[in-house]
């Protein structure tokens, strides 16, 4: 049976290197990731505080989270990894309106394009980090 | 077996972390397609393995109504941040389910609520359970894909 001891402290002192306050670590630590294959049927690969991708059309998707974020403001980043199937030559990430509204506390929108041209295309892998605070 | 410790009061986040380390992620072959929008495609949810390691294993995930409540305070004009962020953590997780009880969750989280309320309502229906092979192995005219039309015979 795993324990779940609780240690509180303020500040981490390492013996040469100095101190950092453990706010540093609560705060700047990621709230979640998901790697995803974009390409033919979507699969997740791994993941942390993701339940489901939804898959919304050609170079959009839409992860959502098991543990919703605190507000809408929160930060997210990701890449994309594309074998050369599409034969696009690569993509980027950007993030879209859908409905109104581009980040909710419990989804982000998300589409993938071209880096020539700007359409969107599907990646052989999606991976995506969020930042920020949970609820 | 793994057995998953006692959870209520504890962090989801600190809870999907023992998840993590202690559960082998589930891929299920479900997806759950539906149409939501007259002018969009039909989109795809795709269930999470993790999450669904989450779902079977039982005693992790909280309840669905939490994620509704939250949604409900979200939709406010004024929200700014959650507030009842605690619903998530304190609520009696969910014992474990059938791979086939955690879709049926998974659509109720993350699915819109007009779609799965009403999914049969209508000319034809909005959301189809089918199997991952059941779905066009590639991705031509993915933008222009819809629920057919002979699932409404």
């Amino acid at each position: 049976m795993p324990s779940f001891g609780t240690l509180k402290a303020d500040t981490l002192t390492h013996s040469t290197a100095g101190s950092l306050a453990t706010n540093f670590v609560v705060h700047g630590s990621a709230k979640g990731f998901v790697s995803f294959k974009g390409t033919s049927t979507v699969t997740v690969h791994d993941s942390q505080n993701v339940s489901s991708v939804t898959d919304i059309d050609t170079g959009r998707y839409r992860p959502n989270f098991t543990n919703s974020m605190s507000n809408d403001t929160y930060s997210p980043a990701g890449g994309c990894f594309d074998s050369g199937e599409t034969g696009s030559g690569g993509h980027f990430i950007s993030l879209y309106t859908d409905g109104g509204s581009t980040m909710a506390t419990g989804s982000l929108s998300v589409s993938t394009r071209e880096h020539v041209g700007g359409g969107r295309n599907d990646p052989t892998q999606v991976n995506i980090t969020i930042n920020g605070d949970l609820a | 077996m793994t057995v998953t410790p006692e959870f209520q009061g504890t962090h989801l986040w600190d809870r999907l972390c023992w998840a993590k380390e202690n559960l082998d992620g589930v891929q299920s072959e479900y997806r759950v397609v539906y149409e939501d929008k007259v002018d969009e495609c039909a989109k795809v949810m795709v269930p999470d393995p993790n999450w669904m390691a989450c779902a079977l294993q039982g005693g992790i995930l909280p309840p669905v109504w939490v994620y509704w409540e939250l949604a409900k305070d979200e939709a406010q004009p004024d929200f700014k941040k959650h507030t009842r962020g605690y619903l998530l953590h304190d609520t009696e997780p969910v014992g474990p389910m059938t791979e086939e009880e955690a879709i049926e969750y998974l659509i109720q989280k993350d699915v819109p609520q007009s779609v799965w309320q009403s999914w049969d309502e209508g000319n034809r229906p909005k959301m189809v359970i089918c199997r991952k092979e059941q779905l066009p192995a590639t991705r031509e005219w993915r933008n222009a894909w819809r629920i057919s039309d002979e699932l409404a015979a």
